[in-house]
């Protein structure tokens, strides 16, 4: 027979009572097994009391509330980030080469054709700083200089109606459209309505297409995109009559072999294919989805993607970033299960770590504020809130 | 839950091996007989098992048929099947032990993508024995090296604790786990997630099954058919071998229940209950229509120092165990 010396009873009421706060059985598990390790044992604290009398008592109770919330706090090991789907969406890079290159254009073996009439370089892309998964914090992070995944946007212009009658307007559209973000070096790519894709800025080099931006992978968490992630943007606009962006069957059929040939080209994974209002955040009030360009309606299966609106959102579960009504009002009051998720992660961690989960969530944005005062400075911070 | 496919819980029995992977709707099991049977070999056989996809190795002059096709050809070429394990653990007298054990392993459809980094797999152990201070050494590394041969990274479970992972998180994860297999009947009382008490005892499906066969005259086989296929706890009893089955289902019951008040009267680490606790009851030998009452009566007729809340079958009884082991897997990572 064997035995293992069981919580004492004065830590276990607190251990059920904590425990009970955690929805997931496998958190719950993981807590209570990592609280059982650390605290102390009926022995010891039949010992104390013999020794010590009431002020023993006192000590122990005290010592033990504090000593799971010390362990999980302290410990950055315990507090983990959630569990990412493994994306199973891969693209076979044998089937994917340039056929062509001019000065005008390229041409890719999976049909893809690239305008190069408006290409323009830019800041060449630096390396980036990664920041851990569980836990990230400013001076805990690995220097890239990979290109990591793509941000998907809107041009959020003027849409005429996609009819044969307007082929002009549409044209002179698209072509006003083109100029703009050329001189404001706003994407690499864009897809005009009619599905052609035209580089803007070189692949090498950063566009300012992200701003204020948090995404995370198996591998770590990133912030502000516009040197790890390509940005690509569809000539389309959000507030439609349904306050839904709609793409064209050519746009989607770009997007697919544009999206291929890039994944392919910089090995991204599935999982690194997001909307800006999935990446976006707004540090002033430290919300979410300060763009809301393809925040619901994106068009992941027909681009050969995993839904990743069904991911736990990264700035919720690194930074505590949160989200009001008027974003579920542009999701049309279906929330992704993303949101869900992350919320749902926070509030484990937060019982894990013993605190109400409003203070939790004051922490992690404490984080979120050290790190990009580590990264550009305070003056940098103010501009992010700004 | 979110889908985790890296992670795996294994159930290793003396009569089944069980495994569980995490899916969308949340687990999915696959299981095999622990067990072989060698034929002998010729051609057309091996077209037939290949064609219905059975299991099978083919070595020298035999074939041998592992997994839950090993019942059935043994009862068709009336001999016994071979185990990789009696009474809980690896048969040291079974040389093919190790090697069958990785095939049947291997032939679990339930094995997880290794796409996304080394999988892990929390595997079930049987605790010692009441009364005797037995290594289980030698079983725990031997299936851990053979897990860890397969690509794994490997983590052992109680399986009575893993009884409680799997069915008692409403407590928290305290009570009492039982397991009732074909080698042992594993007992966990669990507190807090913590293994306060763990004993096994070896009375348990085989034992039923060869006293069963030693009284009638049958084949060991033949009464596990039998007893898995149509007994049933209600008194009457349609013919001998169903009699002598409960006879012997009565005395393994009432050896587990005496079990626990010794274990419980004897243990010097007991936690101060405050209110009852649950047990879940679970394992093929605990199948048979009737056999949680039976177990409730002998069990409140014993004067266990013990309060239960209910006494319960877990849903699943034959896959609680790999479910706890995914569990703790699962609460790893």
């Amino acid at each position: 027979m064997s035995e293992k010396p069981p919580p004492s009873k004065l830590t276990a009421p607190i251990l059920n009572w904590r425990a009970d706060q955690i929805g997931d059985p496998i958190a719950r598990l993981r807590f209570l097994r990592t609280a059982t390790s650390t605290i102390d044992t009926g022995k010891s604290s039949a010992r104390l009391f013999r020794r010590h009398g009431l002020a023993a008592i006192v000590l122990l109770l005290a010592g033990s509330a504090m000593m799971p919330f010390r362990s999980m706090l302290s410990a950055t090991h315990t507090e983990r980030a959630p569990r990412i789907t493994p994306a199973t969406a891969k693209v076979d890079t044998t089937k994917i080469w340039q056929v062509e290159s001019t000065k005008d254009f390229e041409n890719y073996s999976n049909g893809l054709r690239i305008e190069k009439a408006f290409a323009t370089p830019n800041r060449t892309r630096p390396k980036y700083r990664v920041f851990q998964r569980n836990g990230p914090q400013a001076d805990k992070y690995e220097m890239r200089s990979n290109i990591a995944g793509i941000v998907y946007h809107t041009t959020e212009s003027h849409i005429a109606p996609f009819q044969k009658d307007s082929n002009d307007l549409l044209r002179r559209a698209g072509r006003s459209v083109i100029a703009e973000v050329q001189i404001r070096r706003c994407y690499n790519y864009l897809i005009d309505r009619f599905g052609r894709v035209w580089r803007i800025v070189e692949e090498s080099d950063v566009a300012w297409h992200a701003g204020p931006s948090i995404w995370a992978d198996s591998t770590g968490v990133y912030v502000n995109l516009n040197e790890s992630f390509l940005g690509i943007s569809f000539e389309a606009e959000t507030y439609t009559k349904d306050r839904q962006a709609i793409a064209t069957d050519a746009q989607i059929h770009s997007a697919r072999m544009l999206t291929e040939m890039l994944r392919a080209k910089y090995n991204i994974p599935a999982g690194n294919c997001a909307t800006h209002a999935q990446v976006s955040v707004n540090a002033a009030n430290m919300g979410i989805a300060y763009h809301t360009d393809w925040a619901g309606n994106f068009p992941f299966a027909a681009l050969g993607l995993p839904n990743n609106y069904a991911e736990p959102l990264p700035s919720l579960w690194t930074f505590g970033f949160d989200y009001d009504q008027s974003l579920i009002r542009v999701l049309g009051d279906k929330p992704w299960t993303g949101l869900t998720l992350a919320e749902q992660h926070v509030r484990e961690q937060a019982a894990l770590a013993g605190l109400p989960a409003a203070q939790y969530k004051h922490r992690l944005q404490q984080r979120y504020k050290e790190l990009i005062q580590a990264l550009y400075g305070a003056d940098e911070v103010q501009a992010n809130e700004s | 839950m979110n889908p985790n496919t890296n992670a795996i819980g294994l159930d290793v029995g003396t009569s089944r091996i069980v495994a569980a992977v995490s899916n969308d709707d949340g687990y999915k099991y696959d299981s095999q007989l622990n067990a072989f049977v060698t034929i002998p070999f010729t051609k057309m056989t091996v077209m037939t098992l290949q064609r219905e996809g059975i299991p099978h190795t083919v070595r020298g002059q035999e074939i041998v048929v592992h997994g839950n096709e090993s019942e059935k050809f043994a009862d068709l070429m009336n001999t016994e099947i071979r185990r990789p394990m009696t009474r809980g653990v690896l048969d040291a007298k079974e040389p093919d032990a190790v090697s069958m054990m990785q095939q049947i392993i291997g032939s679990l459809a339930s094995t997880p993508e290794r796409s996304t980094g080394k999988p892990r797999v929390c595997f079930t152990v049987p605790a010692a024995p009441l009364g005797a201070e037995e290594s289980l050494t030698y079983h725990e590394t031997t299936v851990r090296q053979l897990l860890e041969q397969m690509g794994y990274e490997t983590r052992a479970v109680n399986e009575g604790l893993a009884v409680v992972y799997g069915e008692l998180e409403s407590t928290n994860y305290t009570g009492i786990g039982i397991s009732c297999g074909g080698g042992l009947c594993n007992v966990c009382l669990s507190y807090l997630s913590v293994p306060v008490l763990s004993f096994s005892i070896a009375k348990a499906g085989d034992y039923i099954d060869n006293s069963a066969a030693s009284m009638t005259g049958e084949r060991s086989n033949h009464i596990r058919i039998v007893k898995e296929g149509s007994f049933h706890f209600n008194g009457f009893f349609a013919d001998k071998v169903q009699q002598v089955i409960s006879v012997y289902y009565d005395d393994m019951i009432k050896s587990l229940v005496n079990g626990i008040k010794e274990a419980f009267s004897s243990a010097r680490n007991m936690p101060k209950l405050n209110r009852p606790i649950p047990l879940v009851l679970s394992g093929g030998t605990a199948l048979p229509p009737g056999f949680r009452d039976r177990f409730e009566k002998i069990f409140k007729e014993s004067d266990v120092p013990v309060q239960l809340s209910e006494v319960r079958m877990a849903p699943k009884p034959l896959e609680t165990a790999a479910k706890g082991a995914l569990i703790a897997a699962l609460s790893e990572m």
